[in-house]
């Protein structure tokens, strides 16, 4: 991804039209997101609630146009073409999403669904052939050949998300896109989804993009980790980096907001501070009113995604600067040093 | 921010009692830690008793005194937070908190609990965690376990019952 953009145009309520003649409103929903996602491997998003984790999934699968910037698959600049096209780059990529209840047709059997996209992208052969690779699918993630008999409503919300990956993997692809998969199961059952997702992996050589604001799944599933805020990413970095070496002000905040099952922060006091309104962010880094090293140059200047030594990429000035708490250790690079 | 006005409508009748469904799942965990500390405070404040209802255990760390774990309809364990996360007694329990992802190394496979909750209509004879349970023997067939003191709580399960095995 290069530059991507989504912005939302806001309809304003009929009456303030008429009263104000402000210029039309808009959702930076995405704003200028950069990243590699290298083959094989999985890398996670996370955030806030609404700070376009959603988004991005959907501009990648084409189910939403983005503003500006590209999105490249293996070579291919996809980025303005629709769902489903063109059909060769688009049968290699398939989406989960988060809703296992809601994301199947409830009218159509197992069988049916799981063979919806090798019968889009005319894959799918003799009647007989289709049947032996909906067997093999349903068996694959867990589930019984004659399952696919069934309809949706017959099955338990964890058997359900192994309907939905059986559908996602029938074409074959090697990239799955993956909305909160487990955000609506307990943690039994997300075990096992969690577990197949690994499997998965290791035996066709997937590649992730996962979504989740659950930061010890993310530390389960992730190679490279990308923190967004308000529709910018302020920090990607690979996953034991991003843990045990946190360099952004908010990617502190958020391993600060983990709950310890250790009981450890029983009496600590939250964070304070709320997302502020993505409809009208604050001016320079949209992390100031929350940051505790926030000075003028954060109130006035967007600070830039710059690379460090340690191979992650971070966006704040305090880290740039090595001023205040945020500071990458000696070793790792040695321009970076400790700040008094 | 729905949750908070839940919260403040809860408050406005002085309840004894607040029962609180689920009241941070989909919340991300900044404000998750906020609602957890409005809770707490009421708890305090106002000296109300919480039932806490979820199925996030970080959340059950962080907030509750007692927590009761339930498996098809009954109670399976019961007992201080602490006794019940850190040293479970029933299997059930076990499995639970084995399959909780964890920040730190990062392990290849998480454990898991084979099989999935049985239909209500359709519950195994005996204790009905057996047909997935690791430690289960030959009466989890055809015993039915009762709540066993364990320490400062209770387990419902054979393993604690003197029974032969
Ligand atoms: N179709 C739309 N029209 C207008 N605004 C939208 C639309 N879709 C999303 N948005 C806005 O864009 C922002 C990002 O939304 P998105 O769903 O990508 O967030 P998210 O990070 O996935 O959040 P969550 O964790 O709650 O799933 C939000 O402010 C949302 O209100
Ligand atoms: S740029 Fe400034 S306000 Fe933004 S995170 Fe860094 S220090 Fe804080
Ligand atoms: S009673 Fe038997 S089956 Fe049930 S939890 Fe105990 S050991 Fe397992
Ligand atoms: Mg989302």
């Amino acid at each position: 991804m290069k530059g991507l953009k989504k912005h939302f145009a806001m309809t304003k309520p009929f009456l303030n039209r008429l009263l104000d003649k402000e210029e039309p409103q808009s959702v930076k929903a995405v704003d200028g997101l950069d990243l590699d996602i290298p083959r094989g491997q999985t890398l996670s998003l996370v955030g806030e609630s609404g700070c376009g984790k959603s988004t991005v999934a959907r501009l990648i699968m084409g189910l939403s146009t983005p503003s500006g910037g590209s999105i490249l698959f293996d070579g291919t600049d996809i980025s303005r073409a629709p769902a489903g096209n063109p059909a060769a780059v688009r049968q290699r990529m398939q989406m989960i999403f988060q809703d296992p209840y809601a994301s199947l047709n409830p009218r159509w059997r197992v069988r049916d669904i799981i063979a919806e996209p090798l019968r889009t992208y005319g894959l799918s052969g003799s009647r007989e052939e289709e049947r032996r690779e909906v067997d093999r699918l349903l068996e694959f993630v867990g589930l019984n050949a004659k399952d696919g008999d069934k309809f949706p409503h017959e099955f338990s919300g964890g058997q359900r998300q192994r309907i939905s990956i059986a559908r996602a993997i029938s074409t074959k692809p090697e990239f799955l896109v993956c909305d909160e998969p487990t955000s609506a199961l307990d943690v039994s059952v997300q075990a096992q989804i969690l577990n197949l997702m690994r499997e998965m992996q290791r035996e066709l050589g997937l590649t992730y993009l996962f979504i989740s604001h659950d930061l010890a799944v993310v530390n389960f599933m992730s190679d490279w980790i990308g923190v967004m805020y308000l529709g910018r990413l302020v920090e990607v970095a690979p996953a034991a980096e991003l843990f045990s070496n946190p360099q952004h002000p908010y990617t502190r905040l958020l391993l600060d907001t983990i709950p310890d099952l250790g009981m450890s922060k029983r009496d600590r006091t939250p964070a304070a501070g709320e997302v502020p309104n993505p409809i009208s962010p604050p001016p320079g880094c949209h992390f100031n009113p929350r940051c505790a090293l926030a000075n003028d140059r954060c109130r006035s200047e967007a600070p830039a995604l710059r690379a460090y030594p340690n191979g992650g990429r971070v966006s704040c000035h305090a880290v740039e600067e090595a001023r205040g708490a945020v500071v990458i250790p000696a070793g790792v690079g040695h321009s970076m040093q400790t700040a008094p | 921010m729905r949750q908070r006005v839940v919260i403040a409508l809860a408050l406005c009748a002085e309840p004894r009692l607040i029962i609180a469904d689920e009241p941070t799942t989909a919340l991300d965990v900044s404000v998750q830690a906020q609602i957890i500390a409005l809770l707490k405070r009421v708890c305090r404040e106002r000296n109300a008793a919480v039932i806490l209802v979820t199925h996030d255990m970080g959340v059950i760390a962080e907030t509750a005194d007692r927590v009761a774990v339930m498996y098809a309809g009954r109670l399976a364990e019961i007992g201080p937070v602490a006794q019940v996360l850190q040293k479970p007694s029933h299997p059930y329990t076990a499995g639970l908190m084995g399959s909780i992802p964890r920040i730190g190394p990062r392990p290849d496979r998480l454990i898991q609990i084979e099989g999935s909750m049985p239909r209500l209509t359709d519950i195994p004879s005996g204790c009905a965690f057996n047909p997935r349970c690791p430690k289960v023997f030959a009466n989890c067939h055809h015993i039915r376990p009762e709540l066993r003191q364990i320490a400062d709580g209770a387990a419902a399960c054979l393993l604690y019952e003197g029974v032969t095995q």
